[in-house]
This record gives C-alpha cells, sequence and structure tokens, in this order.
C-alpha cells in the first residue's frame, strides 16, 4: 500500500542480479532473484541465405520445461514460450546488435551460424528479462575457433589450444525492460517493475519493452487486457531508458571480469563450473573408442580359440543365418541359446560376416546378457543395421550403460570413461541439491 | 534523380540521390527509393497525416451473429462472430465470465505470390492472440458466465495493416453481433521514414525497414489498449510516433460511427415497416 511490494522492494526497483559462467565460452546462467536461466551459445559453419550471401546467422531458442514450474506441460509450446522466442527474435535478430557481417567466412559459400539456446530453469517472474540477459551475456562471452580458408574453399578449424578464440562484437547491448499494470478501485493505475511470480498472476497488463543504452527501442510488446494512457507509456519507456544503460553496464562488467579470470585460469564455481565442457566431451568420446577397441580385439580372441572347439555348432547356426535374411528370424535364433558359448560363437558368425564397426554392438550384447531380455538387445541390433555411424552406436553405449549400473561392471576397461561421466552426473546433482 | 516504373506494381517511383561517401578512394553514390517527396506526397498520392480510404460494411454473413467487412486502401478483411454462445469444451469455460477464442488468417492469394499452405505458423497465432487480448479488455464478459464467443479474422488482400484492418474489422462485427463492449475499438499503424512521421503504413512502405507501429485505443478517451512495434525506434521519435497513431484511431473511428449508425438506421426501419 505504501509503494513496497511483498517482498520489501519499492515499486521500481529491481531484484538483483547474478551471472554465473561455466567451461565454454558462452555458456552462462543468469539470477533474476529467484528467476534462473541458462544460455549457451554455439558456432558451427553454414551455407549462407541466398538473398544475404554475406551475412552470418544467429538463431535463438527457448525451452520451458516443466522443470521451470508445475504450470507448463511437457512437450507442448505454451504461450509463455511463444512470447519468449517472439522478445528474443525481435532484441536480438532483427535489431541487429550483433555484427553479422563479422561473421562471414567465404561470401555465398560459408558463413558462421551462432546458435543460442535458452533454458528457463526456474520460473519465477519476469522470464522476458532473464532470457534477455542470459542470451546477450552468453554471446559476449562468446568466443568462436579461428579459422584458416584454403585455396580451393576448404575450411579448416582449429581448436581453442592451436589458436586463439575470436571474441564476438555486440555493437549494441539490447536490454528488455518488463513492467507491469494494476488498476485500483478508484481507477489509478499502479505500474511496477521487474514482477515476480505472484505479481504476475494477479497483475492486469504488462508492458515489455527492449531497449539499448543508445536510445533505439528494439521491442516494444504491449498485449492488450489494461488500458493505458499515452502518459503512462511514456512514463515507462523513461523509466527504462535510464535503468538500460545501468543494466548493459552490469553485464559488460561481469563478463569481463569472467572473461579476465579465465585468463588466470581460475576455475568456473557452482553448478555450471561442473558442466562438461565441449572439449572435455570430444576427448571422453575418443577415449571411450580407444578402450573399446581394445575390448573388441580381446574378446575376439577369446572366441576365435572357443571356436576351435565348436566346430559343429558353428555350421549349423551360419546355415541358419544365410536362410533368413529378416532380423525376426534372428531374434528366433538367440531366443534358442541360452548357452553363453553358442551365443559367442554366435557373436564371432557375425563379426565374420559384418565389418568391424558393428561389433560394438555385440559388446552391447555382452554386457546386458545378465540383465534384460533379449528383446531389447535385438532393438539395438535393429539400430546398428540403420545408422552404421560410429558416433551413433558409442552414444547408445553411453545410454545405456548410464542405466543398468550393476551391469557395467561386466566389462571393466569402459569404465574408465562411463565411470568418469557418471561421476560427473552424481556430482552435478550433488551440487544443484546444496543449491 | 531517376525516374523508374515498377514492373510488378506499375508504381511511378523516384530514386534520389541519397549522399555521396567516400571511404579509401572510393567514392560510392548511395541513392534510396523516394518514399516521401519534395512536396510531401507519399508513393501513393497521400499526404504525411492521410489515412488511406476506407470503406466498411456490417451484416454481409447471415448464418453468424455478427460479420463485417473492412478496407482500408488496398487491404481487406472480413470478420465473422459466433456468440455468446455455450462454450464447445467445458474444461476452457471460467465460472464468472466468458472466454473469447480467435482465429487468424491470411488466404493464400492476398499477396502478390501464392503462399503454401501453412495452417498453424506462428504470425497468424501472434496475430490471433494480440485480437483476443485487445478484445478481451474491452468486452464486457462478466455477463455471459461459462460461455465462450468466437472470432474468426480472414485477410483476403493485403497491402500493409492487416493487423489494423483485423482489429477494426472485429470491432465491427462484435458491434453487429450484439456483445455489450465499453468503446469502440480502433487500431491504425504509424510510421517513421526519412525522419519523417506518417500515418497508416502500407506494404511498400513497409519495405523502408523503419519502424512501424501498431495501436489501438478506444477513440473516446483516448486510452491505448494494444501496442506493437516493428524493427527499431528510436526514444526522441516514440511520442510523435503514439500520437500519429491516436491520430489515425480518430480517423478510422469516424468512418466506423458513421457505418453503424447507418446500418442502426436500416434496422429500424425496416422493423417500422414490418409495423413491429
Amino acid at each position: 500500500a505504501a509503494g513496497v511490494r511483498l517482498d520489501g522492494r519499492g515499486l521500481l526497483e529491481n531484484r538483483e542480479i547474478t551471472v554465473h559462467f561455466g567451461q565454454d565460452y558462452g555458456s552462462c546462467a543468469v539470477s533474476l532473484g529467484e528467476t534462473r536461466v541458462l544460455a549457451q551459445v554455439s558456432c558451427e559453419v553454414v551455407e549462407p541465405r541466398p538473398s544475404r550471401p554475406n551475412e552470418g546467422k544467429i538463431v535463438t531458442n527457448v525451452h520451458i520445461t516443466p522443470m521451470a514450474g508445475p504450470e507448463y506441460e511437457a512437450g507442448r509450446t505454451s504461450d509463455a514460450q511463444d512470447e519468449l522466442q517472439q522478445l528474443l527474435e525481435s532484441n536480438i535478430k532483427e535489431s541487429r546488435c550483433l555484427d553479422l557481417e563479422a561473421l562471414c567466412i567465404m561470401a555465398e559459400e560459408s558463413v558462421w551460424q551462432l546458435r543460442a539456446d535458452v533454458t528457463v530453469l526456474n520460473a519465477c517472474g519476469n522470464l522476458g528479462d532473464a532470457c534477455n540477459m542470459a542470451v546477450v551475456a552468453a554471446l559476449k562471452h562468446f568466443h568462436r575457433p579461428d579459422i584458416t580458408v584454403e585455396e580451393d574453399g576448404r575450411v579448416t578449424i582449429h581448436s581453442f589450444s592451436e589458436r586463439e578464440p575470436i571474441p564476438t562484437f555486440l555493437k549494441k547491448v539490447p536490454v528488455c525492460l518488463t513492467y507491469a499494470f494494476c488498476q485500483q478501485q478508484d481507477g489509478e493505475l499502479i505500474v511496477f517493475s521487474d514482477p515476480t511470480d505472484l505479481e504476475e498472476r494477479v497483475v492486469m497488463g504488462k508492458l515489455v519493452v527492449g531497449l539499448n543504452p543508445h536510445g533505439e527501442i528494439t521491442s516494444m510488446n504491449f498485449p492488450g487486457l489494461v488500458m493505458l494512457d499515452k502518459k503512462h507509456i511514456s512514463f515507462c519507456i523513461m523509466n527504462a531508458f535510464q535503468r538500460a544503460r545501468h543494466c548493459a553496464e552490469l553485464i559488460e562488467k561481469l563478463v569481463e571480469e569472467d572473461l579476465q579470470k579465465r585468463k588466470l585460469e581460475v576455475h568456473p564455481k557452482g553448478f555450471l563450473g561442473k558442466l562438461i565442457s565441449d572439449e572435455q566431451h570430444k576427448r571422453n568420446l575418443i577415449n571411450g573408442k580407444v578402450a573399446l577397441m581394445s575390448i573388441m580385439s580381446s574378446q575376439f580372441q577369446r572366441v576365435r580359440d572357443k571356436m576351435d572347439v565348436d566346430q559343429n555348432n558353428d555350421n549349423a547356426i551360419k546355415h541358419e543365418m544365410d536362410e533368413s535374411n529378416n532380423h525376426d528370424s534372428a531374434t528366433e535364433e538367440i531366443d534358442l541359446m541360452d548357452d553363453d558359448n553358442d551365443k559367442e560363437n554366435y557373436d564371432e558368425e557375425q563379426r565374420q560376416k559384418d565389418n568391424v564397426e558393428e561389433l560394438n554392438y555385440d559388446e552391447e550384447k555382452q554386457k546386458c546378457k545378465d540383465d534384460e531380455d533379449v528383446e531389447t538387445v535385438d532393438d539395438d541390433d535393429d539400430d546398428s543395421s540403420s545408422t552404421c555411424s560410429s558416433d551413433s552406436q558409442f552414444s547408445i553405449e553411453q545410454g545405456r550403460s548410464a542405466s543398468p549400473r550393476n551391469v557395467a561392471t561386466d566389462s571393466s576397461s569402459d569404465d574408465s570413461s562411463d565411470s568418469e561421466d557418471s561421476e560427473e552426473d552424481v556430482k552435478e546433482s550433488v551440487n544443484v541439491g546444496n543449491l | 534523380n531517376l525516374i523508374v516504373r515498377c514492373d510488378v506494381c506499375g508504381l511511378i517511383v523516384i530514386w534520389r540521390k541519397k549522399s555521396i561517401e567516400s571511404r579509401g578512394g572510393e567514392t560510392a553514390i548511395r541513392i534510396g527509393m523516394e518514399y516521401i517527396s519534395e512536396t510531401g506526397l507519399r508513393l501513393d498520392g497521400r499526404r504525411v497525416l492521410e489515412s488511406r480510404n476506407i470503406f466498411c460494411e456490417i451484416g454481409i454473413n447471415p448464418k453468424s451473429d455478427g460479420s463485417a467487412r473492412f478496407e482500408i486502401g488496398n487491404t481487406k478483411c472480413i470478420a465473422s462472430v459466433y456468440g455468446p454462445r455455450e462454450a464447445r469444451y467445458h474444461r476452457d469455460t471460467i465460472h464468472d465470465r466468458a472466454i473469447v477464442k480467435c482465429e487468424f488468417n491470411s488466404v493464400h492469394f492476398s499477396q502478390s505470390t501464392r503462399t503454401t499452405s501453412r495452417k498453424n505458423d506462428r504470425r497468424s497465432n501472434d496475430s490471433a492472440e494480440i485480437i483476443r487480448e485487445t478484445v478481451e479488455s474491452v468486452l464486457l464478459l462478466h455477463l455471459y458466465p461459462r460461455s465462450q464467443i468466437d472470432i474468426s479474422v480472414e485477410v483476403l488482400q493485403s497491402d500493409g495493416g492487416e493487423l489494423a484492418a483485423a482489429i477494426n474489422c472485429v470491432s465491427l462485427a462484435l458491434i453487429d453481433s450484439g456483445c455489450p463492449m465499453k468503446d469502440f475499438i480502433c487500431a491504425s499503424t504509424s510510421g517513421l521514414i526519412d525522419n519523417t512521421p506518417l500515418i497508416d503504413i502500407n506494404y511498400a512502405e513497409r519495405g523502408a525497414n523503419g519502424p512501424v507501429l501498431l495501436i489501438a485505443a478506444l477513440p473516446k478517451s483516448q486510452k491505448i489498449i494494444t501496442m506493437q512495434m516493428e524493427h527499431k525506434l528510436e526514444l526522441k521519435n516514440l511520442d510523435r510516433c503514439i500520437e500519429l497513431g491516436l491520430q489515425g484511431v480518430s480517423q478510422v473511428y469516424e468512418i466506423l460511427q458513421e457505418t453503424v449508425r447507418k446500418n442502426a438506421l436500416q434496422k429500424f426501419q425496416s422493423r417500422e415497416q414490418l409495423g413491429v
């Protein structure tokens, strides 16, 4: 009543803003009071749009899952999500705050596409401001890898350890501010900024303004529900302009601080710092594959010895395999085999016929043979025939080894990479709990 | 100056030398299309503060409870209102007021190139949401609890300002249907090209990539219900643009009021003839 809100703030006071950065460049989480939003910027080389051949691209994406709050449904794009998408598009894409021509590698052939993915972790009011801030901070923090272009047009992307990455240049920092309106009985209109969750529910209308400190309004959205006089709108926008400068400076300062810390190789704190970085993930994949190869060669040796013993069995199975080509009959084959030995021999047969890459799936079968039905193993079998790239196989394996943890003890050397990730998962969950 | 006739739309366009830049020894002459001539005329011959010609008609769809047609320049749209009536799905109803469902659709032949079928694209959904929220604040929904009002808008021809035309059209259709409202809802666009604020932006002027502001307001009290902006606008021009938007709203209001009055008069006269 006396101009003080539920949480003790004044009418035009903002909540506290904190920004945490992660291990990768371009990963940051912004907290606006209780509202938490995570943004990650990544880049890839693509063909430019034919109408703009010398401009890079930027794509923004917002995800709101039930994690943010029980009122959001899983899988369905809610109104809030559409609104946020629209907001980010107009504030960041259409306002041209990013110098897109600097992202061009070779005109009409290859340009960088920046992709900003925003996930709402906790929705406690004023998602628009938080998402916008997160994307802006992430963009400012992001560094893209250095490249060399050969004469024939091939582009080589250098890793961060080879060459210094290049920062992105934001010409004007877009800031978004939300004002909410409440109408009292006597017709007086109360204006307050940065509504919390509870306030948003009772409020009658919102005005969302996107500004940059240079005095340009990048987006202004005022969907119906409340009737305003011109003077109210002017007042809000003047106030927004004053705060925009302050906000933009804050973000710049925080980003600079973190980049300085990074130079001194200070490890980022918080749960975001525990998230596995891009480089680490790639290294894990390679380590995993190397470990896998060593297992395969040892298994191969073991089975070959057994094969010398059970020659007749092999021939019988081989014959039946030749007759039927579809996987259904192969299912029946495996169903009939309870004997471990026979199964290994069957695997041996497979190996002899198929190429080396499919060996990964036999690994799967051996690992999971204690556990579930053979049916599920056959699902993997089907998958392997459709996608033969080792990447996908390995990722499915990772997924499988994550869930039946007791079975993972079967193959010991694989655990080196798996357990690392599972440790990471455990640490993550612990830290989220602490948060 | 270069005078060119556009092949597509037949407009005569004047390209004027805008500026001469020299950078690194090279001189570049930047030319741009002349949206406002020296005499203050726009591309289609209007003045800076003039809206396009407006034509509207009420009661075109006999089946619906209320319907209207609204044309502003070359932008034409029709709207139909069904309601207030019993809600389709019980779970959607609210115990103390009516709900409003709105659908906004552009026909495939509304623009110069035929658009491929996209039933639920984001643009249409956004526009529908805006119309719904605008209308919800003006209708007296508390008089019809647990009911539903359906609004359906089709844009037949688009030449800039479709959403504004749609809002005007919906306002007329609601009046025709007899839903109690606080006031007319009138909408208009305003924009800024070459540092000159304009009223009622058409399609060609939108191509200038200047800011376009859509304002929907209650004309009597000049209270703004909805405001939407495209592209960037400088702070110092904001006031002027909003003012012009409200001026455009008044211009539309005159015509809408005239039409409704004529329509009401016709209805009364036809009743008199029947001896009722």
